[in-house]
């Protein structure tokens, strides 16, 4: 057990081939049913526009993932472990860099 | 005539059971106007949604003008309607699911009180489809509604005191409960979401005054679950025992589906509820060979003790997730000069059915939208003529264009009205196609459980949806107005001969119900995905009411109309790129009167 506050650290950070083993999970897990296939965005929140509501950090991603949060994110800490929850949040970072754009602008016609 | 029959059944339905609360003290002045009343769902035990009210007609309602709005405080899908008895305006709002009362009496209609019952965040997750409600029910001095997270509650109407609260539904199995109830005498009939989940599909019925559970049908499964009892069960095209495990290769049954969120429909002569189930799960089909009775169906049951009497499978084998939870309208028909006691429902797999309901024998069945999947629907077995280009599974791969798309050539959760006036049916409708890639999942409680990639586009004609008339005698089109977005409102139809329904970009409307003629609009604030009302107010006038919200599916496909959450940022529809320059997110309540 770690003191509370402790930050976590993803031993696999960056790893293209964790990532891969992660997208894979993502499916397994049922994980794009509730994200969407690409992660972007379902009756859960898009988890590749790089913001977060839970915050970004390593160590709040895992807590998201492990434990759940309270608006229907369940947790799955007891299913993948904590090793596969660094799988899928390797997966995660390895989405395409968000375009982040808080503008949609319609052109008139 | 008819609509004066109805309205006799409807006060009998009210005050069949009063208890001496306070709501029945009021009934001196209810009962003098009581066919100014809206207090069930679609109106009446038939579920026509025909108002006989008739002081705004054709001519006079380009006179409309709103009249007073209420934000529900909550963003998310406004499905539903509210409910009107008395001198009481009664609004269910999406999670989490405030019920509001507003007493029409006072000047810019006060609140009497609301009621914020304790309901479980998880149940968001575990909605589909987002977290909607479709509306309660007024019985023997209670508001009657169900919680997002698998509780019915019922509410005294007069004091927003809770009566009774039961658990009907689980939550952690994927269950979540989003249907309006129907009470018949002093059952309470209630069902759950979940075809996305791997439920065990069901329909119970709750004691009115206690709220107990009195019996559990499902809708699948062994004849024992399913309250299939001998002598009693006679489907019109089928025959033998054990049909809902039987028609499942592996006892995939368990795992198969047909929710139950749609509406039921009661016929008091032959003592029969009629409801619709949904699709049948996962959606490879590939997973559950067989016909997998009795998802896509509708059956029909004695609201006594449950039995069921007879069922109908729209989409055997559902391959498309064509659920037949919309409404199964019940209304008396003269077809090639036969008078006939008929039941009329707008499927999603696009077909238009008019049934016996005293039997479930097909009498007509034509498409009211482009449809590929099926070239026309058997008379003689009852079964659609199908495709096979169009049959989905893994084996088959990325199945392209296939019409309607899984949002349904209508979606259950925009019910079609009727006209005993007109003699038509009037419904929204969908234009959209799509690809459909089936894939393997796996089980996983409480994770959706479902297997596809099914992208969308628009269908012939581009534009994507359309608001009809229907004449289900003959099975042909009346008449057809074109919307530049898929139609997702219920429908409202009066003895003015006006038609009420309302937009995804947020336009209500009402038209003229013999043409089609746009007679008035007006912007409501955000997209219409729920189900317009008509009443008598305390000052005699008619009074037209529906809510304002945009969402149901429309939460999950076009995000961008969502400006909540700075945290979940969404790209647009691919095949509805301009949304979101027309509406954002809302729930109102407006009310419309000349
Ligand atoms: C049953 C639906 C469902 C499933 C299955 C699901 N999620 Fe979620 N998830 C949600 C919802 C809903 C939220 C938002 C919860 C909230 O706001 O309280 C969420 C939130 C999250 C968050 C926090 C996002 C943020 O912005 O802070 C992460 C990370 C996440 N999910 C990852 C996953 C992963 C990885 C899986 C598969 C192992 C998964 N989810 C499976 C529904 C689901």
């Amino acid at each position: 057990m770690l003191p509370p506050g402790t930050p976590l650290h993803n031993p696999y950070g960056g790893d293209a081939t964790v990532a891969r083993a992660g997208a894979a999970l993502f499916t397994s897990m049922n994980c794009d049913g509730c994200h969407g296939a690409d992660a972007s965005g379902w009756v859960g929140p898009d988890l590749g526009d790089g913001r977060w509501r839970y915050g970004g950090s390593d160590t709040d991603v895992f807590r998201s993932i492990f434990y759940g949060r309270p608006k229907g994110m369940p947790a799955f800490g007891g299913v993948v472990g904590a090793d596969g929850v660094w799988v899928l949040i390797t997966y995660l970072r390895s989405l395409p860099a968000p375009a982040d754009e808080p503008t949609e602008s319609w052109p008139q016609r | 005539m008819r609509a004066i029959v109805v309205v006799a059944i409807v006060s009998f339905a009210l005050f069949a059971h009063r208890d001496g609360c306070a709501a029945t003290r009021q009934r001196p002045a209810t009962a003098m106007r009581v066919d100014g009343d809206w207090a069930m769902p679609a109106h009446d035990y038939a579920t026509t949604r025909f108002s006989p009210l008739s002081q705004i007609n054709a001519h006079n309602a380009v006179r409309l003008r709103p009249r007073w709005t209420f934000s529900t405080g909550v963003l998310g899908g406004h499905e539903g309607q509210p409910l009107v008895v008395g001198n009481t305006m009664y609004v269910v709002t999406p999670w989490p699911n405030v019920l509001y009362a507003f007493d029409l009496a006072r000047a810019g209609y006060p609140l009497k009180w609301k009621y914020r019952p304790d309901v479980s965040a998880t149940a968001i997750g575990t909605s589909c489809c987002d977290s909607v409600n479709r509306g309660a029910f007024f019985a023997d001095g209670k508001i009657i509604y169900n919680l997002l997270d698998g509780h019915t509650v019922a509410v005294d109407a007069a004091t927003g005191r809770e009566v009774w609260k039961t658990k009907i539904a689980d939550v952690g199995d994927g269950e979540t409960t989003t249907m309006a109830p129907l009470v018949v005498r002093d059952r309470v009939i209630v069902g759950a979401s979940g075809g996305e989940f791997g439920i065990y599909g069901w329909l119970k019925a709750l004691d009115l005054h206690s709220g107990r559970i009195v019996w559990t049908a499902h809708n699948l499964g062994p004849d024992a679950d399913m309250l299939v009892r001998p002598g009693t069960f006679k489907p019109p095209y089928v025959s033998g025992t054990e049909l809902g495990t039987r028609s499942w290769a592996n006892s995939t049954w368990k795992r198969g589906g047909a929710p139950v969120w749609g509406w039921i429909s009661y016929d008091p002569k032959l003592d029969l509820i009629y409801y619709g189930t949904g699709n049948a799960g996962p959606y490879n089909p590939e997973e559950r060979r067989g016909d997998n009775r009795w998802t896509s169906s509708v059956l029909a049951r004695k609201p006594e003790d449950g039995a069921l009497v007879w069922a109908y499978q729209f989409t055997p084998h559902d391959s498309w997730d064509y659920d037949a939870t919309g409404a199964m309208i019940l209304a008396d028909l003269d077809i090639a000069g036969k008078a006939v006691h008929a039941l009329v429902h707008f499927d999603k797999n696009g077909f238009a059915y008019t049934l016996d309901r005293a039997t479930g024998r097909v009498l007509v069945a034509a498409p009211f939208t482009h449809v590929n999947w099926a070239k026309s629907i058997d008379l003689e077995n009852g079964r659609p003529v199908l495709n096979p280009a169009k049959a989905t599974g893994i084996s088959k791969g990325n199945v392209k264009d296939i019409c309607p798309s899984l949002e349904g050539g209508v979606s259950p959760a925009s019910p079609a009205a009727y006209s005993p006036r007109t003699h038509l049916f009037y419904t929204s409708t969908n234009n959209l196609c799509m690809d459909y890639a089936a894939s393997h999942v796996a089980y996983l409680k409480g994770t959706p459980y479902i297997g596809v990639t099914s992208p969308y586009m628009a269908g012939p004609g581009g534009k994507l949806g359309a608001f009809i008339a229907w004449d289900a005698a003959t099975g042909r089109m009346v008449w057809k107005d074109k919307e530049p977005y898929p139609s997702w409102s219920g429908a409202l139809v009066t003895a003015g001969n006006v038609v009420f329904y309302g937009t995804l970009d947020g336009w209500f409307k009402a038209v003229d119900a013999r043409t089609g003629k746009l007679l008035y609009r007006f912007k409501v604030g955000s997209g219409v995905v729920g189900n317009p009302i008509s009443y008598v107010g305390p000052d005699g006038r008619q009074y037209v009411a529906v809510y304002a919200g945009i969402g149901g599916d429309w939460a999950l496909l076009a995000g961008d109309t969502r400006s909540d959450d700075p945290a979940d940022m969404r790209a647009p529809a691919d095949f509805m790129k301009d949304i979101a320059r027309h509406t954002s997110q809302g729930g109102i309540v407006w009310i419309f009167a000349l």
